[in-house]
Parts: structure tokens; C-alpha cells; sequence
């Protein structure tokens, strides 16, 4: 619009020019301003110029005008397209700079994003390394006998540690409260031979020596037994009751707290050797190699006198509803009898040795280890089954998975799992003879240990899940804790370990024996019992998940401890 | 009373210096190599035939009712002697299980026959079918002398509180001695009132110093005597007993090709046969019997 009106204002001005008389030619005024401004590339008022002078009267007729305006019209135009070019150019240009700026804006983001990470991960790093850094001065402040220092240093090396390595520093906490918060229960006169937890309402502690049963309530001095071997061990409702033979070994004696004499439960003329309650603790049955096994109530009377097996009774077990039980003799037989002692049927009746009987959880079904596979019976003396009949002998027997597989411990290096049906599920192999089998409470983890010095945990479908390695002798006793979160080794190397579910060692009792006791689990203390200093001394150590919980539960009254501990070692990233 | 009971005690003295010691006169082991077999439930040994033994010579190893039962004879042990038998049982494997004292049972009611060791509830955990084992049975000879020792003498250590046990009764028999001559000289004091004609208190208190003194005399002199009496006998039969000792040190402890028994000579080294148990087995045949052991 703009070079129009530029346009329309010369062409008046030419008019006007032109129009005065007497002054210059206006064609030649108007042609010579155009040309001006044409080689001024005003293209513009050039074109201007000579559309005015193509107005002007006194211009010739053949004029150059129109050539003038067609060559200043391309000129313009190029000029034009030029700047629309270099226009384009720019924002071309324009919009580049404004991707890089973005660009720019990104990485910068991106920059102090990885900044911050690597400042995060730093941090990360610094906190594991010294959360290490302080489990390694836990260790050693242990070593030094500094117990309380190594404690609250591997309870801050806890808190820093993170992820997997927060099982690894565990460890050194473990150790620490075994060595900080250990104590001794009680010192025996001769060695001890068992230790026994009996848990339920309360925890008592039952330990055997050569010929004294010493048992405490972990609160009190506890008791001590003369002469006595303990049998078997249950709740009577709210209160422990025990059975233990003499030394002898031919009379078995029922024994509470509070009693000043046992009962005696006399019949049995040679010795006694398996005790078993009922469920409810209210009836108690003794094998004994008389042939006979004996049934008791809980107060002592005879309720039944058990014939008719023709060999040592080795072996006596309740179902889990009390409504029966059945004994295990050497004459190849199992006997299933009613709470009265009626005989209910004879297990085993084609004549094979027994190594083992165990109820199902159901009570329903009962398991015999014998020297030709298993036997899997019902509750009404049927055989059902038998079950790897060419896989030798069967030592132990277990139920798994809510009675859906079973475990058989064989003579030899390997346990197989077996479907309920019979079908073989997997043969677990250590390197050595398996000494024994147990199960997690759950039922869906195995652990096997055996003299090629490790214990193994496996899952029903007989995946190894870990190899629990590192003792330097035959292992003769593995276990969960009733909560199935620790596992507590026991070697011929003189050592108990305790092992994390998964499998990690956290830490070790060195016993001071050839000849180690296995230790127990205690279940409501939340501790763990050991036989040692030559399995005379009997120590409890709290479990290192509980003073962890108590340790945090507190952590506002550690303050002051922690910053003076943060001084001495120069404790940073806390 | 009191002076009897001591007196009589201080007499039994010397016998406390006897004492009776079991030492290792010798051993030697026996062995038997068996298999467990299995049948209509009940487990059973198949051992094939003893070898011959001249020292306790085991007759018979069965199993009844999960236990071992090991018979053996004692004819042949002389009197003096007595003997131990250990048995443990070696594995295929090489192990070597040694049962718990309160495992083991013994039943005897002659030399001849009748004689049981018994290893109880060994099928529970030990022993299973189809497995071989092999029985050892260390068999101990016992006697009251300790080859260890030097040559047992009647030192004058020993002797010395016999001598002073015999100066304990010659002393009291001294005493009783001058308890008699007081005794006689209140009875002469006594008799000699009563030829003066004094009668009375006088005369009788002599009388009873004279009964008093008798009463000691006659303790003392018999303590005396029991004492020098059961002293001597000690002596003599310490005497005959360190003899016999020494006989016997000469016999088994010096020249030992003249034991009793015809023990199996044996040089052990390692467990013969056994895989991972390093070892070269050797048997050598010595004039006595000799056990190395690694």
C-alpha cells in the first residue's frame, strides 16, 4: 500500500510541478529524480518517479519510461524476493537459535538433574562407604573388647547401610550384640549333652547333663534334677510339664514347678526310651525296649498298657487332634491306637523296617521312612501308598506345603520330594551324607545339613535357594526359629552360626568344644541359647532384629552417645 | 568305750596302705567284617565265620531287637587279671563310631559261655541294611601293674609307716606293761593294808586303782598286740603282694613273648582300604604282640 501512495503523492507533485509556468521540464525533472533514485536502488521512488513522469505533458511519446518502470519493477521485485529471502534467512536462523537455546535449556536441565543424581549418589556412595567404614571399626572395636562402642558402630553403620549391602553390615551388627548383650544363663557342674526350649505361654529352658536335667525359666535360678534325663517336654494349659526318666532309666516321673516329689510312672521294666504328650498335654505315652509302650495321664495314672509289638518301642507320636497315636518299634511294625490305647491297626504289615512315622498336619495321613521307600498310610490303617520303593533306605520323613509334598532323608547324600500322589519332584544332593532334614513353620522351605560341612536350603519344587557354607566340620543340626526368619547351624567344628533367612551368616559362637550341643531358639525372648566353654555354660543372646527394633524405638536417647562416637571416629554422612 | 573304738581304728590303720590299681597289661583287637541284611522287617548280620582267638574269644555278634549283641568266652584269664573289651565299629566310608558308655550293656554268668557285650539301639542310628561294617573289638588285659612304671619294689617309703605302726603297738604294750606294775603295786598296797589290819576306805581305794589299772593294762596290751599283729600281716602280705607284683613285672612287662594269651600282631598304618584316608596297610608278625596306630 505504502509505494501507492508513495506513487500517487509524486504523481501530484509532477502535476504540480509540471503545471507551474515557467520552471523545469517535468518529465525531464521527474525522469532524472527516478533515475536517481534508481541508481540509488530506491526502488521504490524510483518507481515513483517514472509513473509520475509518465504523467508529466511535456514528455516525449517515445519515451523510456515504461522500460524504466518494468526494469525498476524487477528490480524492485528482486529487491523484494531478496529481502523476503534474507527475511526467511533470519527466522530460518531466528528459529535455530531458538532450538539450540532449547536445546541448550534441556541440557542444562538435564546437566543439574545428573548434578543432583551424582550428588545423590555420591552421597549414596559416601554413606556405604562409610557405613563399611564403621561395621570394619565395629569389628575391630569388638576385637579391642570396646563392646559398646562396636554395638552403637555397627547399629550407625546399619542405619547408612542401603540395599544389599544393609544384609552384609547386619552381620557385623550380629556380632556385635553377641558380643555386647550376651549373658550367662547358668554355669553346670558336668557337661551339658541337650538343650531343649519349651515355648509357649513362656519360655523354659530345659538342659541335660550326665545325670542331672537342669531347667530354668530364663527369669529365675530354675531347677535342678538329680539323676534325671529328660524325655519329653509340653504345656499343661498355662504351665510346662515335663517327663524325664531316671537313671536307670526304667521309671519315667512327670515333674511341674511347685512339685516337691514327681509322679512317678512305674510299669515299665527295662528302659524307657520315647516320651510323647498329646496335643492338649493332657496324656503322655512312653516306648520303652520292654516291648511295651505305656499310656499316661497327665497326672500319672495308667490309662493303658500298649501290646503286642515284639520289639523295642523307639518311637511314639500323637496326632495332631490327640485322638491317636502310633509307636514305632525295631520289630518292623508301627502301631495306630486310639487316646484309650484300643488298637486302631498295624502299619507296616508287609514287613519292612522302620525308620520313622510322622502324622500328616491333617492327621489324616501318616508317613513311614522305611528301608524300601516310603509308606503313606490313613488314619484308618490303610496303606495308600508306597512311594520310591527302589530308592533305598529312608531314614526321615517330613511334610511340606500344607501335607502336599513329602521329604525323604535316604541313607547316602541325597533327599528326594515327592508329590502326595507319588511323583517324584526332585532329588536334592549335597556332597556328603545328609544327617537330617527339617522344615521352615510354613512348610515351603527345606533345610538339609550334612557332613560335607554345609546346609542347604531348598524350596518345595527343589530348587536350591542358597548353600549355607563355611562351617569346618560336619554339620549336625539345622533349624528355623519358630518365626522362620533365622536359621541356627551347629558343626563338629565347635561353632553355631546364625544365618539370615536368605541365607547371609551373620554371626558365630565358637563353643570351645570338640563336641558341640546344638542351641535353641527362644521363641518369646527372642534370643538364642548356647552350650559353651566346653558345654558347661549355658549363654543366651538376644536375637540382633530385636535390639535393632529397640535400638530405634530409642534412637532419641542414643544422642548423645552418637555424637560423642561421631567425634572419636570422625563419623560423617550421618 | 571311746579308748576301744580308737584303739581299734588306729589297728586298721595299716590295711589302708593297700590299694588296688588296674593298668593296661596289654590289648589287641579282633575283627569282623559283616553285612546288615533285612528280612520280614527285622534286621540281621550276616557274619560269616569268626576267626580263631585265644584271648576272650568272641563266639558269636548277632542283632536282636536293634541291638549288638557280642558274645564272648573268658576262659583263659587268670586269676589276678582282669580285661575290658572296647568295640567300635568302622564305616565303609571310613569312620570310625565309638558307642556311648551308656550304650553299652554287659550280661555275664560264666567264663565259658553266656558272657554279652551289648551295643544298644545300634540299627536306630548306626548301622543299616545293605551296608558293610566292620566290627573292632579292642581287648584289654588288665592287671595291677604298670608297665610304665619301674619295677614295683617294697621301698622303705612303704615300709616306714609299718614300722611305725609296730612302734605305735610295742608302745602300747610298754604302756600296758607299766600299767601292770602299777597294778601290782596297788595291789601289794592293798594286801599290805589288810596284813597291817586296816581295813576300811583306805584299803579299798587301792583295790580299785589295782582293778583300774588291770583294765588298762589288758587294753593296751591287746590293742598293742592287735596292732603289732594286724601290722605285721600287712606287711607279709605286702611283702607277698609286691612279690607277686614283681613276678609279674618280670613276666609281662620285661618278657613280654611270654604272655598269655596269643595276640594277633599288628602294625596299623592309616585305615587300610579306606578312600580318602591316607594310609599303607602293613601286617607284621613280631614275636609279641605290637600296635602301631595312626
Amino acid at each position: 500500500m505504502k509505494p501507492y501512495l508513495l506513487l500517487l503523492f509524486w504523481v501530484c507533485a509532477g502535476y504540480s510541478l509540471y503545471s507551474q509556468p515557467g520552471g523545469i521540464s517535468c518529465y525531464e525533472k521527474v525522469r532524472s529524480d527516478g533515475i536517481a533514485f534508481f541508481n540509488n536502488k530506491d526502488y521504490t521512488n524510483a518507481l515513483a518517479q517514472f509513473w509520475a513522469a509518465k504523467g508529466c505533458p511535456d514528455g516525449p511519446s517515445n519515451n523510456d519510461l515504461d522500460k524504466r518502470i518494468k526494469e525498476t519493477s524487477d528490480a524492485l521485485v528482486a529487491e523484494l524476493n531478496g529481502r523476503v529471502r534474507r527475511a526467511q534467512e533470519a527466522q530460518q536462523k531466528a528459529q535455530k537459535a531458538q532450538s539450540e537455546a532449547e536445546t541448550a535449556r534441556n541440557a542444562e536441565s538435564e546437566a543439574r538433574k545428573i548434578a543432583v543424581a551424582n550428588e545423590k549418589e555420591a552421597i549414596r556412595q559416601g554413606r556405604m562407604a562409610e557405613s563399611r567404614r564403621l561395621a570394619l571399626l565395629a569389628d575391630i572395636a569388638r576385637q579391642r573388647g570396646e563392646k559398646a562402642d562396636a554395638l552403637m558402630l555397627s547399629y550407625l553403620a546399619l542405619q547408612m547401610a542401603e540395599g544389599n549391602e544393609k544384609e552384609e553390615i547386619y552381620a557385623a551388627f550380629a556380632s556385635a550384640v553377641k558380643d555386647s548383650l550376651s549373658r550367662i544363663l547358668l554355669v553346670a557342674n558336668e557337661d551339658i549333652q541337650q538343650l531343649h526350649m519349651l515355648s509357649g505361654p513362656a519360655d523354659w529352658m530345659s538342659a541335660q547333663t550326665g545325670s542331672n536335667l537342669l531347667l530354668n525359666d530364663l527369669l529365675s535360678p530354675g531347677q535342678k534334677l538329680d539323676k534325671a534325663q529328660l524325655l519329653a517336654a509340653h504345656w499343661l494349659g498355662d504351665d510346662p510339664i515335663w517327663v524325664f526318666r531316671d537313671e536307670a532309666g526304667t521309671k519315667a516321673f512327670i515333674w511341674q514347678p511347685g512339685m516337691t516329689t514327681p509322679i512317678p510312672l512305674a510299669g515299665h521294666t527295662d528302659r524307657i526310651l520315647y516320651a510323647a504328650f498329646s496335643p492338649d498335654g493332657q496324656q503322655v505315652v512312653t516306648g520303652s525296649r520292654d516291648h511295651t509302650a505305656r499310656l499316661w495321664s497327665a497326672k500319672g495314672n495308667l490309662v493303658a498298657t500298649i501290646t503286642g509289638h515284639k520289639g523295642n518301642v523307639y518311637q511314639a507320636a500323637f496326632s495332631p487332634n490327640g485322638q491317636q497315636f502310633l509307636t514305632r518299634s525295631s520289630d518292623g511294625a508301627v502301631g495306630l491306637w486310639d487316646n484309650n490305647g484300643q488298637p486302631l491297626g498295624l502299619l507296616s504289615q508287609q514287613g519292612v523296617y522302620v525308620y520313622d512315622a510322622c502324622f500328616s498336619a491333617s492327621g489324616e495321613q501318616i508317613l513311614l521312612a522305611t528301608v524300601h521307600g516310603v509308606q503313606l498310610w490313613n488314619n484308618k490303617g490303610q496303606l495308600l501308598k508306597t512311594i520310591g520303593q527302589n530308592s533305598g533306605t529312608v531314614k526321615e520323613v517330613l511334610f511340606l506345603q500344607n501335607d502336599a509334598v513329602i521329604a525323604a532323608r535316604q541313607l547316602g547324600t541325597s533327599v528326594s520330594l515327592w508329590t502326595i500322589s507319588g511323583d517324584p519332584v526332585a532329588t536334592l544332593n549335597h556332597l556328603g551324607p545328609v544327617t537330617g532334614i527339617s522344615a521352615d513353620p510354613q512348610g515351603k522351605t527345606l533345610i538339609s545339613w550334612s557332613e560335607d560341612q554345609t546346609a542347604r536350603l531348598w524350596d518345595t519344587s527343589g530348587k536350591l535357594l542358597k548353600i549355607l557354607s563355611g562351617h569346618q566340620g560336619p554339620v549336625i543340626q539345622a533349624g528355623f526359629s519358630p518365626d522362620g526368619q533365622w536359621i541356627l547351624t551347629t558343626s563338629q567344628d565347635g561353632t553355631s552360626r546364625l544365618w539370615s533367612q536368605s541365607g547371609l551368616r551373620l554371626t558365630e559362637w565358637p563353643l570351645g568344644t570338640s563336641n558341640p550341643v546344638p542351641g535353641v531358639f527362644v521363641p518369646k525372648a527372642g534370643a538364642i541359647l548356647t552350650a559353651e566353654q566346653n558345654n558347661r555354660t549355658i549363654v543366651i543372646c538376644p536375637l540382633p532384629d530385636l535390639v535393632l527394633r529397640q535400638m530405634q524405638d530409642h534412637a532419641g536417647q542414643h544422642a548423645v552417645t552418637i555424637s560423642a562416637l561421631q567425634k572419636k571416629y570422625d563419623i560423617r554422612f550421618l | 568305750m571311746k579308748t576301744k573304738i580308737a584303739l581299734f581304728i588306729l589297728a586298721l590303720c595299716p590295711m589302708l596302705l593297700f590299694g588296688q590299681r588296674w593298668f593296661t597289661i596289654d590289648s589287641t583287637s579282633t575283627r569282623f567284617s559283616f553285612q546288615v541284611i533285612e528280612k520280614d522287617g527285622s534286621l540281621f548280620i550276616n557274619a560269616g565265620v569268626m576267626p580263631s582267638q585265644n584271648f576272650l574269644p568272641i563266639t558269636h555278634i548277632e542283632l536282636i531287637d536293634a541291638d549288638l549283641v557280642i558274645s564272648y568266652q573268658t576262659k583263659g584269664l587268670k586269676k589276678g587279671f582282669d580285661f575290658d573289651l572296647r568295640p567300635m565299629l568302622l564305616t565303609k566310608n571310613g569312620t570310625l563310631i565309638k558307642p556311648n558308655i551308656s550304650s553299652l550293656k554287659a550280661q555275664s554268668s560264666g567264663p565259658e559261655s553266656g558272657n554279652k557285650l551289648i551295643w544298644m539301639d545300634i540299627a536306630e542310628n548306626i548301622l543299616f541294611p545293605n551296608n558293610e561294617y566292620t566290627l573292632v573289638i579292642e581287648k584289654i588285659l588288665l592287671g595291677n601293674i604298670d608297665c610304665a612304671d619301674t619295677r614295683p619294689e617294697f621301698t622303705i617309703k612303704q615300709q616306714w609307716p609299718h614300722y611305725l605302726a609296730a612302734g605305735a603297738g610295742i608302745g602300747l604294750i610298754g604302756l600296758g606293761q607299766v600299767f601292770r606294775a602299777q597294778k601290782e603295786e596297788a595291789y601289794n598296797t592293798y594286801t599290805s593294808y589288810w596284813k597291817d589290819d586296816l581295813k576300811g576306805i583306805e584299803a579299798d581305794v587301792y583295790f580299785n586303782r589295782a582293778k583300774d589299772k588291770e583294765t588298762d593294762m589288758r587294753n593296751y596290751t591287746i590293742a598293742g598286740l592287735a596292732i603289732l599283729g594286724a601290722d605285721a600281716l600287712v606287711f607279709v602280705l605286702r611283702q607277698l603282694n609286691i612279690r607277686q607284683k614283681q613276678q609279674m613285672f618280670d613276666r609281662y612287662c620285661v618278657n613280654k613273648s611270654s604272655l598269655s594269651f596269643d595276640a594277633q600282631p599288628l602294625i596299623e598304618f592309616g585305615t587300610p582300604g579306606v578312600p580318602g584316608v591316607p594310609g599303607v596297610p602293613a601286617n607284621l608278625t613280631l614275636g609279641s604282640k605290637f600296635i602301631l596306630k595312626f
